[in-house]
């Protein structure tokens, strides 16, 4: 962060310091999470967010879930809304059913009918809780004008290039941060998300992540339970994400668009600067799975094929269509990544996990989860939830106990994982995790302006494209 | 034939044997048109070797014929290119210009399509084909039918008919009492067959997953397009970049892989296959039309799954490797290692890899000094199958099943082997759009 956007957006004067204020009491069950990135204590937070999200447990056992309960904080939080899309639109929704004491208070979007629609859907699905009035920004500073606005919590949900920016100038304007899943979509731009994780931490708010399935209680029982050891020491590890090629802007083209960056904008998951390709946009979700599988270490290197065999038409930028990434671990651990986008193909979501004791077969979508081994068979059955609900609940809940949640470090290890695999795909070289975490390809072009020169980059090749 | 059922018995070796002598002196004697080789002392007749294909690969597999055993000559060479038999020749000349009586070529050097037939016609006792895998199944015919020992280079066919065929021609051979060697070389290759031994003796317990990447930068040669080639010249000299003639890199190459992985599992075949891949590095039109990277995922009955990737890019990273995952260990085959559950390394069965393209060579003369007749038929046939169906599943992007595989009615074959045909440059493949046949 720079010491111009710092001046730009000194701490919100209506959010609590934690640096200044002092924690405020929390009961014994409480008492052990509070470093949430230590390895010891994320079994018993896992456990523990669980149950506070159960319901009648967590008015009765816990002190925190203040929100409707009027204790410790109770205020009301404002809510920033950066990048209205579809993802956004839901985030939104959720965040409101998360918590009863919550306004959208601005927000803000690169197109002025984006803002228009948001509104409208808003106004619909929460009529109560809209208090947005004239703050209303379109524009490519948008997110500038919501954090200066004075908001509590900033969602950001706008296409991942602009992640990284986005997240620094909303923790170092001392604003809880929602950020969608990816977190970036080059080595730079992680690299400054890294470091925002840091001041997060710092400055005690909350930076949450969209990997839904963390925030699955089907997954979280299941890879509880793998974590644990019930399958033995982990060998192999398998995902795929396989599917068709959702049509997606079928309205906005070269005729309707004015410039390079409204195009590719409009259409901006097609091209790997905004997007990061669809293994770091989509097929991320199941490559975190394999992290969260090897309790949140990185692997070690990755080595790729992949290419763009049916969506090959100018309208479709220059991201793959398929990839097959193979990550390896220090540890002797294989994992095999298959993920492919193209329509009137077999499809597929589903993981497989092959330890020294049994086998784990799951499929998200379904909530499908089975373990099975010599003395095990064992499938997932219980409570299930909406992990797209459970994040935002369990955010706010956290944010009302005085001690908010980051996860900052699994979700910029995840993405940079699936950012190794894409290297590694687009050179044909095998790359290691601190070769991925040092390049020096900048993706995302300094001082965006609209009328920019912005030319498409053309479709990498491996053996030709450079690593750099 | 009651020592059949009995398959471990001592005399084994003798009905075999005994068998071979029988089946020459009375029924075969009369319909082959030559002797059989096995009769008498081993060594004691001089086998006449034909090569029909004299490309790098057929070239090599005729020294190596050679040096097999002590009392071969190199008889007749085919080709379907005149320059490509002389380069062959001289090649071999020089390789055995200490031992000239190993090459009686003499004027039996046939070019053109029906090579193979003089070729057979000259009265060889073997015959080598390593020609472009299209023409596998048909050569392999007609060597059979011909009652002439085969050593047929993999993969032996590119589509589900010629499969189908190449089935087919082993039950004949099996009844004409002749030899069929597979080039799948690997089977024939000493410290593999030392793991293979210790995983089917349990080592690892029983299999649970299986692994292979084998990424490469390709096989290189190119011929340009000279004034006067027609379509099918072109093609012919570009044999590998046409699936119709290689299979595609994943038969013609990848198949070494996947056939390791058939051997390791008993002869089982995966009941079915989901598989993807494409042109990204490859993509000039010097290259044909076949892809440069495929990457499948088996499913056997039994549950296991096999996941294989290939690819063929210049200037890329290479990685080979094949992996087997059991309930008491797992094995990483290229390093002949052996893993306990724990993951500590508990016998490296090997230090090298031994000469396996000799090998092969070395046990088909062996086996026919002695009268045993080899039949590698079936697992060269399913393993290239198998291979098949991995190509046709990221085709199409359908997953097939085994049935559907060997089953489909996609005969890649040219209207017909006419050197001024036309012959249009096929489509690249387009999963989802390309149709499964």
């Amino acid at each position: 962060m720079n010491a111009t956007l710092r001046a730009a957006f000194p701490l919100n004067p209506l959010k609590p310091n934690p640096a200044s204020e002092a924690r405020r009491p929390r009961n014994a069950m409480n008492q052990d999470k509070t470093n949430h990135d230590s390895k010891s204590t994320r079994r018993s937070f896992l456990k523990t967010s669980g149950v506070a999200v159960g319901g009648a447990t967590l008015a009765s056992t816990l002190a925190f879930p203040g929100v409707n309960f009027g204790a410790p904080d109770s205020r009301k939080l404002k809510i920033g809304w950066v990048g209205l899309g579809g993802r956004g639109t839901g985030a939104i929704d959720q965040a409101m059913k998360a918590d009863s004491n919550l306004e959208l208070y601005a927000m803000a979007d690169v197109f002025e009918d984006k803002v228009e629609a948001a509104e409208a859907k808003v106004k619909t699905m929460h009529p109560n809780a809209y208090n947005v009035g004239a703050r209303k920004f379109t524009g490519l500073d948008g997110f500038n004008k919501v954090l200066d606005s004075g908001v509590d919590v900033v969602l950001l949900t706008t296409s991942p290039g602009f992640r990284p920016q986005h997240i620094a100038a909303a923790v170092e304007a001392g604003v809880h941060v929602f950020a969608e899943k990816p977190m970036a979509t080059d080595a730079p731009g992680a690299r400054s998300v890294r470091e925002s994780i840091k001041k997060a931490r710092e400055k005690g708010t909350a930076l949450v992540d969209g990997f839904v399935w963390r925030w699955t209680y089907a997954q979280r029982d299941t890879y509880e339970r793998i974590l644990g050891g019930e399958i033995g020491d982990i060998r192999t590890i398998y995902s795929a994400y396989n599917g068709n090629a959702r049509k997606r802007y079928p309205t906005w083209g070269k005729h309707n668009t004015k410039t390079d960056l409204e195009y590719q904008i409009r259409r901006w998951y097609y091209f790997t600067w905004l997007s990061g390709d669809h293994c770091v946009e989509q097929a991320v979700h199941s490559i975190d799975k394999m992290n969260w599988a090897m309790n949140d270490t990185p692997p070690e290197y990755a080595i790729a094929s992949g290419g763009r065999q049916v969506r090959t038409g100018e309208e479709f930028g220059n991201i793959f269509d398929h990839f097959a990434i193979e990550y390896h671990w220090a540890n002797g651990v294989d994992g095999y990544h298959y993920s492919r986008q193209q329509d009137n193909t077999e499809g597929g979501v589903n993981d497989r996990i092959y330890g020294t004791k049994g086998v784990y077969t799951g499929e998200s979508g379904r909530k499908h989860h089975t373990l099975i081994g010599d003395d095990l068979k064992w499938r997932w059955k219980g409570a299930s939830n909406n992990g797209y609900q459970t994040e935002h609940d369990e955010m706010y809940a956290s944010i009302r106990a005085g001690n908010p949640i980051n996860t900052g470090d699994r979700m910029i290890n995840t993405t940079m994982t699936a950012i190794m695999g894409r290297m590694a795909a687009y050179t044909g070289k095998k790359i290691t995790w601190d070769m991925a975490w040092n390049s020096q390809e900048k993706l995302v072009p300094d001082n965006i302006k609209w009328d920019m020169d912005l030319p498409v980059r053309p479709v990498r090749m491996p053996g030709k494209t450079e690593f750099i | 034939m009651n020592a059949e059922s009995e398959p471990h018995s001592p005399n084994r070796r003798r009905f075999l044997k005994t068998s071979s002598a029988a089946m020459v002196g009375g029924a075969l004697a009369s319909s082959l048109q030559f002797p059989s080789v096995t009769l008498g002392a081993p060594n004691s007749r001089k086998l006449k070797v034909g090569l029909v294909g004299c490309g790098g690969r057929g070239t090599g597999a005729a020294a190596q014929a050679m040096k097999a055993d002590s009392n071969v000559e190199l008889w007749a060479l085919g080709d379907a290119f005149e320059d490509q038999l002389t380069k062959s020749e001289k090649n071999l000349a020089k390789q055995f210009e200490k031992e000239p009586d190993k090459l009686s070529v003499g004027n039996r050097k046939f070019v053109g399509w029906d090579a193979i037939d003089r070729v057979i016609d000259a009265g060889p006792d073997v015959v080598l084909i390593a020609t472009p895998p299209h023409f596998r199944p048909q050569h392999l015919r007609k060597v059979v039918e011909a009652g002439r020992h085969c050593f047929a280079e993999k993969p032996v066919a590119v589509d589900a008919p010629g499969v189908r065929s190449v089935l087919e021609t082993a039950e004949l051979a099996k009844k004409k009492g002749v030899s069929i060697v597979s080039g799948l070389c690997w089977r024939y290759e000493t410290g593999m067959q030392e793991v293979m031994k210790r995983i089917h003796d349990g080592a690892i317990g029983d299999i649970v997953s299986l692994e292979s990447t084998r990424y490469t930068r390709g096989v290189g040669k190119l011929a340009e397009r000279q004034p006067g080639w027609t379509d099918m010249v072109y093609q012919m000299r570009n044999w590998y970049y046409y699936t119709w003639l290689s299979g595609d890199f994943i038969a013609e190459q990848f198949v070494h892989e996947l056939d390791k992985m058939a051997w390791l599992m008993k002869g089982e075949y995966p009941t079915s296959c989901i598989a993807s891949g494409g042109r990204i590095a490859r993509t000039e039109r010097k290259y044909g039309h076949v892809y440069d990277h495929f990457n499948a995922h088996f499913d056997y009955a039994n549950g296991v799954k096999y996941y294989a990737s290939t690819r063929h890019e210049p200037n890329t990273d290479g990685i080979w490797r094949d992996h087997a995952h059991g309930t008491n260990g797992w094995c990483d085959l290229m390093k002949y290692t052996l893993y306990d559950k724990n993951g500590k390394p508990t016998e490296r069965v090997a230090k090298k890899r031994t000469d396996m393209h000799q090998l092969e060579h070395n046990e088909m003369y062996a086996s026919l000094r002695r009268g045993e007749m080899i039949n590698n038929g079936e697992y060269m046939a399913k393993s290239t199958m198998m291979a098949i169906m991995a190509r046709m599943s990221a085709y199409t992007g359908k997953a097939l099943t085994w049935e559907q595989a060997i089953n489909s009615k996609e005969d890649l074959s040219p209207p017909s082997y006419d050197w001024d045909q036309p012959l249009p440059e096929p489509p690249v493949a387009k999963p989802g759009v390309t149709q499964f046949i």
